[in-house]
């Protein structure tokens, strides 16, 4: 039952990195949109494609917390009494990040505009770099058994800094690549040209980090390649490849709702990599999931909650995404 | 739950509840100071806000969780429309 209880607690790390992702992409692309005349566009495209959705997106880092210290709490305490600061630096990020949002929108004054934009954009880039960060501590096996490993080791080293990296970027990817469908679908061809170039450029970098990242893994968590690799792993990599490849090449002509799938595909893919990578164990190489679950009948309620949470909640977050898509949710 | 000195009555005292790893009171004094700051910010633009309305000037912005001023984006974005084509 431990493994349902994973691939449950997992469903929900990717729908964050891919959902909120995005959001936080779309505050790095904010963070860049250059001075206030300049980015006065960009930036109204942003807010306006972020603005009903904004924030609904960390019901699924609740989700996470909840599943990962009810179905398995001894990791849960190892991964916060050794990565409590990049965790609490993340959590200062989305306090930041929802505050600086909330305030730009009912000021006026450039000036004061300008403090809570940037407020709300730098911590857009902060906090899915620390969610990197944690990502390869735990990755990299930095995080012992029991816990209490080294406060500041364990998420400074090249896995995490890469990790940290590739969240950003991916978000930034992610955003771009959302923002070109959003300026398509409102008819702003300059503007589905400026995010059309910035998901080209992010998908480079992306491209070049991940190459990158196969010799710093191999350096610095040699596990992860001594461990037998089945087929499924080098698949989802060709997947997220091709997916990110065919996004870029029909990013000028595709629908949009293609385009949002395959930029999807590509990071998600990733991601179920990293998990494929890891399963059975949860922590690098010392802790499985099947020996840090809960009691089977825990698990079995956890289980049957996420079953009602799933009939409840995945429609209306459906429909919110969806009427968000389709533009319905202006007023006017 | 939650009689002191028991987190959990009877099997967990908050003693052994608490958390291992230190620095537990930078923690708390930073989660005070960014409250407070973010609690100050929000009676300031709560203010600013009243003031403007007061003035009558609070047509053409936004309210935090309102309806937005789907006109004011569309002469935002649509402005040198033209350009682009």
């Amino acid at each position: 039952m431990s493994s349902q209880a994973a691939a449950v607690l997992f469903a929900g790390v990717v729908a964050y990195a891919v959902f909120g992702g995005a959001d936080f992409g779309a505050g790095f692309w904010d963070l860049t949109a250059g001075g206030a005349e300049r980015g006065r566009r960009p930036r109204a495209l942003i807010d306006h494609a972020i603005g009903p959705v904004w924030e609904a997106n960390h019901v699924w880092l609740i989700y996470c917390l909840v599943m990962a210290w009810t179905a398995f709490p001894p990791a849960f305490v190892a991964i916060m009494t050794t990565l409590y600061i990049p965790l609490g630096l993340a959590a200062l990020g989305i306090v930041l990040r929802g505050s600086g949002f909330a305030f730009r929108k009912a000021l006026v004054q450039t000036s004061e505009r300008r403090i809570t934009g940037a407020v709300f954009a730098s911590s857009s880039v902060i906090t899915p770099f620390f969610f990197g960060a944690v990502a390869g501590g735990i990755a990299s096996g930095r995080v012992p058994r029991g816990g209490g490993g080294d406060a500041l080791e364990s998420w400074l080293n090249p896995t995490s800094l890469l990790g940290g990296g590739m969240a950003v970027v991916t978000a930034a990817y992610l955003a771009a690549v959302f923002l070109t469908a959003e300026a398509r679908t409102r008819k702003v061809p300059d503007l589905e040209d400026h995010f059309r170039r910035r998901a080209i450029a992010a998908a480079v970098v992306a491209g070049a980090l991940s190459a990158a990242g196969i010799f710093i893994l191999r350096a610095d968590a040699p596990h992860l390649f001594s461990r037998r690799v089945g087929p499924g792993l080098p698949l989802l990599l060709l997947l997220s490849g091709a997916s990110g490849l065919a996004a870029l090449l029909l990013l000028r002509r595709a629908d949009p709702r293609l385009l949002r799938v395959l930029a999807v595909a590509a990071v998600a893919a990733v991601l179920v990599g990293w998990g494929v990578g890891q399963y059975p164990n949860l922590l690098a190489t010392h802790l499985s999931f099947a020996k840090a679950a809960a009691p089977d009948p825990t698990l079995r309620s956890v289980l049957v909650v996420f079953g009602a949470a799933a009939l409840l909640i995945v429609p209306s977050l459906a429909l919110l995404y969806f009427l968000q898509q389709r533009g319905r949710l202006e007023g006017g | 739950m939650g009689r002191q000195p028991w987190t959990i009555h009877g099997l967990l005292l908050t003693r052994d509840a608490v958390t291992t790893s230190g620095n537990l009171w930078l923690f708390f004094a930073a989660t005070v100071v960014i409250y407070t700051v973010v609690g100050v910010a929000t009676v300031v633009v709560l203010r600013s806000m009243q003031r403007r309305w007061r003035a009558g000037s609070d047509e053409d912005i936004g309210v935090p969780y309102g309806p937005d001023p789907y006109e004011a984006m569309l002469t935002a974005l649509g402005e040198d429309k033209g350009k682009g084509k």
